[in-house]
């Protein structure tokens, strides 16, 4: 049994964790970043004694694990879906009861996170005589574990029978759809709860920042906001590249020229993050700094794509990606953002011109 | 005319396919070999589309020192072709029609030759690999290229489709569009003759 759960390990749990190494980064800054390290004991029993106390606050808490474990389920449905996860069904042929323990145990270690947090809330409950809602948070979490298990167990048995799809909405286009549209379908059709995902954390980053209570407008605020944002969307471009390796080989041999490609890049870029600009917009950053920022944020995109030409490997790419957003809110912070912007798109366009044909995923995958 | 010269092409430090000196004129070339002997290889660093060493021309336009216009003249479709699955096949046909400023009627002549109409308004996700295969190949003879190559044009392709593709290939190769190609099935269109070439130890040669 401990080689299905070394197997299980790799195949899921360390993927998940890889995968969403971008967003956890955002998570654990917000909790444990924007406080002064004297204030972190106290930010933290604050925000417990919220959860302890407060039913309003304990239902969004309980929200957001619940978005939490759906996100969980998408991601091993979808990579039961991959032919070459296929080999994971054969877990079918243990008896249920060993199959049931498997799927907790793999529930549980994508949940760590969650339940490493969860035991400090606990702990202070019991402490301060909060038994209620240590009772209600307990059953929650057990009934989310215990559901995704028996869905598991469910998937795993019944694969011919069962395909999980989490159907968020999405736009239908009639006319032929132009190259960003490739880029954008591929997120709405094939990825939409990692679209979804990316989204909500990149507008909740940027709503978050807005709140920050400043004494005169603050530009550096909303790119600030946005910088987390689209470090949110670090895994979304990860996925584009994995898509341009694995679908658009065709666009290589087009008659396109770099600069072509480069602006094709760029357009798709804008459009993704047109809710990010209309939600700064709607919160009164000025027009010509929304011009500035909504550079800023392509550009970011842009470089985080080009580089990807280097080389497609995920773990590399999620240690570049911590340099380029730390160098970045220095940049920001020393407000020097404007001169970044330039330096965005040129280093962006450099990588891609240098980067885009020499580049062989085959080579990659050798 | 195509060109290539002094061209090498390693993967990892492994030699796949080296080739000193090869020309193409007019007409139809046959590229044998067995399976890894780099035919496939040698057909994409034909269609620029993966790195290599050397120089390839076609009709004095150098892949390295005009590459927008070189792929212009070089259609290239692969033997297992992908494409997004949430695509539909008139997404892909337009965008290759307006990328490669192609006449409508052309297009529409294909897509009723190769009779693809009925499931062209679906998405690609949805096709059988044979129905993907007769799609790419619409793709392919869309445009005005000087040469057109079809890795395995017939692998998956139903017998129906064998004799429309000979005819289409036969009259395209009456305007002055030139054809290399792979394949392991028996390939022969009666109207027209080709020339074979053998790809071994990771050499090419005029059989």
């Amino acid at each position: 049994m401990l080689s299905v759960t070394k197997v299980l390990g790799k195949v899921l749990v360390a993927r998940f964790y890889e995968r969403n190494a971008g967003l956890f980064f955002v998570v654990f800054y917000l909790m444990f970043g924007i406080v002064e390290s004297s204030q972190i004991i106290s930010y933290h029993q604050s925000l417990i004694y919220a959860t302890l106390t407060s039913v309003a606050f304990q239902l969004m808490v309980f929200a957001i694990w619940l978005l939490y474990t759906l996100k969980c389920v998408q991601f091993i449905s979808e990579q039961l879906r991959q032919p070459l996860n296929q080999f994971v069904f054969q877990l079918a042929l243990l008896h249920p009861s060993q199959l049931f323990i498997q799927s907790i145990q793999l529930i549980l270690l994508l949940h760590l996170p969650v339940l490493a947090y969860t035991i400090f809330i606990i702990a202070l409950g019991i402490n301060s005589q909060n038994y209620l809602s240590v009772g209600s948070i307990i059953l929650f979490q057990t009934a989310l574990y215990l559901a995704s298990a028996r869905w598991l167990v469910y998937r795993l048995q019944a694969q011919h029978l069962f395909r999980f799809k989490l159907d968020l909405p999405h736009l239908t286009w009639k006319w032929p759809k132009p190259l960003p549209l490739f880029y954008l379908g591929h997120l709405t059709t094939q990825l939409p709860t990692v679209f979804f995902f990316a989204k909500v954390a990149s507008l909740f980053c940027i709503f978050g920042f807005l709140q920050i209570p400043v004494d005169h407008y603050e530009v550096r605020v909303a790119i600030l906001g946005l910088l987390f944002g689209l470090a949110s969307h670090s895994v979304v471009v990860f996925e584009l590249r994995k898509m341009e390796e694995r679908f658009l080989l065709f666009m290589r041999t087009l008659p396109l020229s770099h600069l072509h490609r480069f602006l094709y890049l760029a357009l798709t870029y804008g459009m993704l993050l047109i809710p990010e600009i209309i939600m700064l917009a709607i919160n009164h950053v000025h027009a010509i700094d929304l011009v500035g920022i909504y550079l800023f944020g392509v550009g970011f995109l842009l470089l985080s794509h080009t580089q990807l030409f280097k080389k497609l490997d995920n773990e590399k790419y999620l240690q570049w990606m911590l340099g380029f957003f730390l160098i970045s809110f220095l940049l920001v912070l020393f407000k020097i953002y404007w001169i970044e912007v330039l330096g965005l798109w040129l280093l962006g366009y450099f990588y891609f011109t240098k980067h885009y044909y020499p580049f062989e995923a085959s080579e990659e995958a050798g | 005319m195509l060109t290539l010269h002094r061209v090498k092409k390693e993967y990892n430090s492994n030699l796949i396919i080296q080739v000193d000196q090869l020309q193409f004129d007019t007409g139809l070339y046959w590229i044998k070999g067995n399976n890894g002997s780099g035919k496939s290889t040698l057909l994409k660093v034909i269609a620029g589309m993966i790195p290599f060493e050397g120089d390839i021309v076609v009709n004095g336009i150098d892949l390295r020192k005009q590459p927008v216009e070189y792929r212009r003249q070089i259609h290239y479709v692969e033997a297992e072709p992908l494409y997004p699955p949430f695509l539909t096949g008139i997404d892909l046909i337009s965008f290759f029609t307006q990328v490669r400023k192609a006449k409508k009627e052309e297009v529409h002549f294909l897509v009723q030759k190769f009779n693809i109409s009925s499931f062209i308004a679906q998405p690609v996700g949805t096709y059988s690999s044979g129905m993907v295969k007769k799609l790419s190949l619409v793709l392919a003879f869309i445009g005005q290229p000087a040469y057109i190559l079809l890795d395995e044009p017939l692998v998956t392709i139903d017998k129906d489709t064998v004799p429309i593709l000979y005819e289409v290939i036969s009259l395209y190769a009456a305007r002055g569009i030139h054809f290399l190609f792979t394949s392991h099935q028996a390939f022969d269109i009666p109207s027209l003759t080709h020339r074979e070439l053998l790809v071994e130890n990771h050499s090419i040669c005029y059989l």
